[in-house]
């Protein structure tokens, strides 16, 4: 086991570093460089040649990923040209927003789509089916913006319930809420509906057919065979979404304006901040890996046949 | 192994729950000051009898840097925190602000500068002219890297300390918007330039200003917080708002739904079409405006480029139809003179260039255009860039022109009008702050072609520098309006197109904020009526 653990946080070196090389290529491939954001455009060909030169930027690109790579691996992810200040500080002062949102999320879908899309599976045909899923294919298909504002809307603006505004951690939860459900609901419709197909596979295999004829109760075949076997791919959807979220999520944070790293990134990107966007890509690289490795993990508790991570 | 396995498991799910709840318990704050624990006003009015506004600005504050002030944001920051030298509404009314007065010596090279008395720092500190000459050796020193600085102080040479209350300044030449800089100058203490080294702002060491309001915190991607000082030496300016939050607010759903519920006391650059969102409701007005931004081609004119013959940008803005551009962005007024109506130089009996597709054509087939493809370019943040650029085609293409259409983010756009000859045209915006029409405007993009349009007209270079380096305010709008008239005749390098309206949200008894129309707001002299706010 530890050695498949140790193979695999490999692997995720080998991702991220695959990451950091893309960043750097994609970001020097773009048009434009930092020196066309950081001084008005007003600024003569002599300002911008010298700030140019002190971000070295007139190296070759070998040299100036080779730099990079070093305060790398000696633990400095560079120095945002836009906040002019040390990337981690920033990445540090966003991430927990974009943390606890999407883990507050992932918690609540965790503990409703499961059961909803186990129940649809084992009383598929019901109407008790048919409203589950019906309800999920209507979450599935609304526009997350729609439903930001529909959140506004509904919550702030007619029931003055919530505030519209604002981030302040597990401190004031109310602020949470609409960030949480726009943040979740359509991986808690996608997740739901492969929790119910995968229910439905399971219960058409001759394992359960034989369970049965072993005189175990409905219940029993549930909990105890099938129940088990539907979470793995179940588990793989949730973990992949999981990661997308932590990589933020951009028009949520707008609209609640929650500091979270996806706006961060945007902005990074649209000032040409190099070193800003290839550390933010790097972390929410290795963040993805990480989840998937808790996945994989996971997955080899559930069904003790998938050794090999 | 059951068990060691389902042990691992629990341990797993702890690690997740930990994780999850040490992410929710947020970051250190940027300033190293205390988390804003009141929030919006509606969500969490504050203390019982403070009184706390909660403001919108369209743009993210990036740093504290007083001087690398890129957007309104940080100008905002800069407003209420510390005092300039003269103090600019933005609308070309200066007024004496930590200098009380100039004396410029014959040949306009050296102007000596009254520095008040009693002023202190937030940390009581005094300021004096000491702090004032460094400031300006700060802003000598980081010339190549101070953006605004640099432009309003290229003809600054040095800076000498006279005594206490006094100091003067070494200028190349007298320039025109001498006033206009000193607005720009933003009084730094000398003591903490010589503590921090010059990039002590980024550093967050510290924010010390002498402004009517004190810095208390900024949340990076929410919000800055603000308090009244109230020791200012101005007692007239001394706000009864006890903290003022400007948060970040880009998303104009967020804005309307801040601004209805109680959250936000006042919105800026509210879209046209959200504008209904918010009508009639009680106690909030919307103040439209036809902003000071001006909307404006530019062309190029080097040799080999079609512009370069003066019938084909004649014949270029004879085919916009600018009414449908208006109806598009909401609204607006069709620019005929270059300047607008709050710049100096305004020339109301110019004409300007009728909507005329026919005429275009006429002015077309003068020209030895070879339909070649014309590409226009654009940047993606301007109000409905993409309607704007269809009617550009449609009308362009009916006049006989072959054009295509680029859009880029703000990056791209500024690389492409550096290097030379890569577009053919642009189509951009600028804000005529201060009334200033020299600065941002006519100098660098006329006489010094910081865009490469090559266009060459010595005559009319000569006639904006005369006027620049005139001391004579009459005689230079008279030679400002002569510039007006040779570019309208010449139809370039530059063609104004439209000025747009723009909407702003306040809440009824937030006073004394100065809603500038081409930038974000200011709240240096922001202030409540109790007796309706309490309401």
């Amino acid at each position: 086991m530890l050695r498949s653990i140790l193979k695999r946080v490999g692997y995720m070196l080998i991702v991220v570093w695959v990451v950091s090389v893309m960043a750097f290529v994609l970001m020097r491939c773009a048009p434009g460089d930092p020196t066309a954001t950081m001084l008005p455009d007003t600024a003569t060909e002599e300002q911008r040649a010298a700030l140019t030169a002190e971000l070295g930027l007139d190296q070759p690109y070998i040299i100036q990923y080779l730099r990079y790579m070093k305060g790398l691996l000696m633990g400095d992810l560079g120095h945002s040209t836009q906040y002019n200040q040390p990337c981690a500080t920033i990445i540090a002062q966003r991430l927990p927003a974009t943390l606890c949102v999407s883990l507050i999320s992932a918690v609540i879908v965790l503990f409703i789509s499961i059961p909803v899309g186990v129940i649809s599976g084992v009383t598929r045909g019901s109407m008790t089916d048919f409203a589950m899923m019906f309800l999920v294919v209507i979450l599935q298909s609304m526009a997350v913006v729609w439903v930001c504002v529909l959140l506004l809307l509904v919550f702030v603006v007619k029931l003055d319930w919530l505030p519209s505004m604002g981030y302040y951690g597990l401190a004031k939860p109310q602020y949470l809420i609409m960030p949480v459900i726009a943040m979740g609901y359509r991986m808690c419709a996608q997740v739901a509906r492969m929790g119910r197909s995968s229910m439905i596979d399971v219960l058409n295999e001759d394992y359960i057919t034989c369970a049965y004829a072993r005189g175990l109760s409905k219940w029993e075949v549930y909990s105890k065979y099938a129940l088990k076997n539907s979470l793995i791919p179940v588990i793989t959807i949730y973990g992949l979404q999981v990661a997308a979220m932590l990589a933020g999520a951009v028009i949520i944070e707008q609209i609640f304006t929650i500091p979270g790293i996806g706006t961060m990134l945007v902005s990074a990107v649209n000032n040409r901040d190099y070193p800003m966007v290839q550390s933010s890509l790097i972390v929410t690289a290795a963040m993805f890996s990480l989840v998937n490795l808790v996945v994989d993990i996971a997955i080899t508790f559930i069904d003790p046949r998938i050794k090999e991570v | 192994m059951k068990h060691v396995r389902s042990r691992l498991l629990c341990m797993l799910m702890a690690l997740s729950l930990v994780f999850s709840l040490a992410a929710c318990g947020g970051g250190e704050t940027p300033s190293g000051g205390e988390k804003n624990p009141e929030g919006p006003a509606t969500a969490a009015p504050g203390k019982e009898g403070e009184i706390v506004v909660n403001v919108s600005d369209n743009v993210t504050m990036i740093n504290l840097e007083v001087y690398a002030n890129n957007n309104s944001c940080q100008f905002l920051y800069a407003d209420m925190v510390f005092d300039p030298l003269y103090y600019g509404d933005r609308q070309g009314g200066n007024t004496p602000c930590i200098c009380t007065g100039y004396e410029l010596s014959e040949d306009g090279t050296e102007a000596t500068l009254h520095i008040r008395e009693g002023v202190k720092f937030h940390d009581g500190t005094d300021l004096t002219a000491k702090d004032v000459v460094a400031t300006f050796e700060f802003i000598l020193r980081n010339m190549d890297t101070l953006g605004l600085a640099s432009a309003v102080w290229s003809n600054l040479e040095g800076v000498e300390l006279i005594d206490d209350t006094t100091c003067k300044l070494k200028l190349s030449s007298y320039f025109a918007t001498f006033e206009v800089s000193l607005t720009y100058t933003w009084i730094l203490s000398d003591e903490d330039i010589e503590n921090y080294g010059d990039d002590f702002q980024s550093a967050e060491k510290i924010i010390n200003g002498s402004g009517p309001w004190k810095f208390v915190e900024w949340q990076d991607g929410q919000y800055a917080s603000y308090t009244s000082n109230k020791d200012y030496w101005d007692p007239s300016v001394v706000s009864n708002i006890d903290k003022l939050s400007v948060w970040f607010v880009n998303q104009e759903n967020a804005k309307v739904s801040g601004i209805t519920s109680g959250d936000l006391d006042y919105a800026q650059s509210l879209r046209s079409d959200m504008v209904p969102m918010v009508e009639g409701k009680p106690g909030i007005e919307i103040i439209e405006y036809v902003s000071d931004v001006m909307y404006y081609l530019q062309f190029d004119c080097a040799a080999d480029s079609v512009f370069s013959d003066p019938n084909a940008r004649k014949a270029f803005a004879h085919a916009i139809d600018v009414d449908t551009m208006l109806n598009l962005v909401g609204g607006g007024e069709a620019m005929k003179c270059m300047f607008l109506k709050s710049l100096m130089g305004y020339d109301e009996s110019i004409e300007g260039y009728e909507y005329n597709p026919e005429l275009a054509k006429e002015y077309l087939a003068k020209t030895n255009y070879a339909q070649q493809q014309i590409t226009l370019y654009s940047r993606n943040d301007l109000v409905s860039i993409d309607d704007v650029m269809a009617v550009f085609v449609q009308n362009l293409t009916e006049a006989g022109f072959n054009v295509a259409t680029k859009i880029c983010d703000s990056a791209e756009f500024v690389k492409i009008r550096q290097n030379p000859s890569e577009y053919d045209v642009f189509f951009v915006n600028l804000g005529a702050f201060d009334g200033d029409p020299y600065n941002l405007y006519i100098v660098p993009r006329i006489v010094d072609d910081c865009h490469n349009s090559y266009y060459k007209n010595e005559q009319l270079n000569q006639l904006i520098m005369d006027s620049y380096t005139n001391p004579d305010a009459a005689q230079r709008e008279e030679m400002l309006k002569q510039v007006a008239q040779t570019v309208y005749e010449e139809c370039g390098p530059v063609l104004a197109v439209y000025a747009p309206n723009g909407y702003c949200v306040i809440r009824e008894g937030l006073e004394g904020v100065n809603a500038t129309k081409c930038a974000g707001p200011y709240f240096r002299f922001a202030r409540v009526d109790e007796a309706v706010w309490k309401k």
